[in-house]
């Protein structure tokens, strides 16, 4: 059983209006992170078992295997039980946020993990035009369609946003991804891999907010 | 004299499928930075035409939109005795003759493109079935259907283009903007409302009932603006000051009450204008969607969308008559205030602006 909650920092209170805002100017990836972590931060030891994407600022859609747990003077929560199970044949509308990130083969050496933008920017030897920005990003998505269970719209599906995170560590170089925001439509293939990639996520930098596949039903035309 | 009416509106949409694209999305805008949802000019100008309040305000004076206006000339060409082929065969020399559009292929007697014709222009095209049905009753060249100026008030106040015969053009005299919501809109929501209606593992209920929960998005506070040229719209209507106003007055009630929703029957969307602002007057016209340009909820101690929407939109109101020296008569209707104004009295104030217009 998994969870899927829409999580509102509050701020119809004087009492939090200020907190809030305090914590939404700094809302960047890493900050978004740490908001979502006292969802479930009872135990600090505890390994990441949720998804979360940030529609907006102080607004979370989170998928996670235990229901959150938070101050309800902080956080609106809305949750209910996750358990899709989308039927083979079914075509449905998708959202991603994702870090398209690949990895490039380097004769003798580990694989070099680089974004599937940047990639096709070094590929081609200069700057990418928007539509190619795009070709690039779809590429890296159709090509882990199999994975996911699903067969993807290619003329349906868009890829917009791209853009560049750097999240500063403690005692650690910064963590720096890519995002993407990808919209269309998808047809299941395999059930039993979309389900486990609804709950589990598609792509890397999960923690940070990418990866949650998020579905709805085509409304009958 | 007062040319212009500006008419500004608040209404709440709380749960509909107003406008939205083929993968059932809602329309969206980008407007200062943060997504808001749309409806589309067109689909408000649509329900207003389409709605009771203009069949009733407007008998008689109302335009159809159609590409099959010549299948009545066709059932009287029948009716008097031709072959059905003929008729249309007859009644498409009309279209051309007539320059009304292109006629459509594998389509009897139809054009191309929607055309907009006034009641009196469509009685024009029936009344040829007498000379038509003659063996050479059409003499080429001297068919007349369009109107300058046809005596229909929805092609008067929202236009009409003919491709292929620009001069009988009606430039309209009413510019509907695409409402907008005053907030940010968060159209991930959907998919949050969505899950219920993808079958859960544990559940055997058929897919194929669900997806109500997610048409119902599409909730907020929408700021519409609609302005109108007094003075062109009684040029449109050749000067038929009465049919002007009886126009306006059906557009405010329409635009005040009627829902852009072709889904009424299961979604009861039905909202009505909380607020309305009706400005008269003869500067230039300015829409105040600048008000909204900081979303609503973004500035500090705001918590009511609907007040606050209200204070900004009368701010940005006040700001532009102090630094314009701005003489607009203002009139509101505010549901919430028990000294909030009635419709009634915009309507009333709208027709008199247009009554003195024409007697101007």
């Amino acid at each position: 059983m998994s969870f899927i909650t829409r999580a509102h920092l509050r701020q119809d209170t004087p009492a939090v209006r200020n907190l809030a805002r305090l914590l939404l100017d700094q809302s960047d990836a890493d900050n978004g992170h740490r908001l979502v972590w006292t969802l479930f931060g009872e135990d600090p030891d505890a390994a990441r078992d949720f998804l979360y994407r940030e529609a907006e600022p102080g607004h979370f859609l989170v998928v996670s295997s235990r229901p959150p747990q938070a101050s309800t003077d902080i956080w609106a929560l809305e949750t209910k039980a996750y358990a899709p199970a989308p039927p083979e044949g079914a075509a449905y509308a998708f959202t991603l946020r994702a870090n398209p990130a690949a990895s490039v083969a380097r004769p003798g050496a580990r694989g070099l993990r680089v974004d599937a933008v940047m990639h096709a920017r070094t590929q081609k030897g200069g700057p990418l035009t928007v539509e190619e920005k795009e070709a690039a990003a779809l590429a890296w998505l159709y090509a882990r369609a199999d994975r996911l269970g699903v067969a993807f719209e290619a003329e349906r599906c868009a890829a917009a946003g791209y853009r560049k995170v750097t999240v500063p560590r403690k005692g650690a170089p910064p963590a720096q991804f890519a995002l993407v925001d990808y919209d269309g439509v998808l047809r299941v293939r395999d059930p039993g891999r979309l389900a486990e990639a609804l709950r589990g996520g598609v792509g890397r930098a999960r923690a940070y907010g990418c990866g949650l596949l998020l579905l709805r039903p085509l409304p009958a035309m | 004299m007062p040319r212009f009416l500006q008419l500004h509106l608040l209404t709440t949409y709380p749960a509909a499928n107003l406008n939205r694209d083929d993968t059932g999305r809602p329309k969206t805008v980008t407007f200062g930075g943060a997504d808001r949802l749309r409806i589309s000019s067109q689909s408000l100008k649509r329900a207003f035409r389409t709605s009771a309040i203009f069949a009733d305000g407007l008998p008689g004076a109302l335009g159809t939109r159609s590409q099959a206006f010549a299948g009545a000339l066709v059932d009287a060409l029948v009716a008097s005795g031709l072959e059905r082929e003929e008729a249309v065969t007859r009644a498409e020399t009309v279209i051309t003759v007539a320059k009304l559009g292109k006629v459509k292929k594998g389509a009897p007697a139809q054009t191309e493109q929607l055309v907009h014709l006034g009641p009196e222009e469509l009685d024009a095209i029936v009344g040829l079935a007498e000379r038509l049905a003659q063996p050479d009753g059409l003499e080429e060249k001297s068919i007349l259907v369009l109107k300058d100026k046809p005596r229909a008030a929805d092609i008067a106040m929202f236009g009409r283009m003919l491709a292929d015969n620009p001069g009988y053009n009606v430039e309209a005299a009413v510019q509907v903007a695409h409402a907008f919501t005053t907030h940010r809109a968060v159209v991930d929501d959907d998919y949050y409302t969505a899950v219920d209606d993808i079958k859960n593992a544990d559940q055997t209920a058929d897919r194929g009932a669900g997806f109500i929960g997610v048409q119902q998005f599409g909730a907020g506070l929408f700021y519409l603006y609609i302005c109108i040229d007094a003075g062109l719209l009684l040029d449109n209507l050749a000067g038929d000051a009465g049919l002007a106003a009886d126009a306006v007055a059906a557009l405010v009630s329409a635009a005040a009450i009627v829902s852009p929703s072709g889904k009424q029957a299961s979604f009861a969307s039905r909202s009505k204008a909380r607020y309305a602002l009706l400005e008269v007057g003869d500067e230039a016209p300015r829409s105040l969607a600048g008000a909204f340009q900081l979303p609503v909820g973004a500035r500090a101690g705001e918590a009511d969308q609907y007040r606050d929407s209200i204070a900004r939109l009368t701010d940005l109101r006040d700001g532009y008559k102090r630094a314009y020296d701005e003489e607009w008569i203002s009139h509101v209707m505010d549901v919430d205030r028990p000294d909030g104004g009635r419709l009634a009295d915009l309507v009333a104030a709208a027709r008199a602006a247009v009554t003195a217009q024409a007697g101007g």
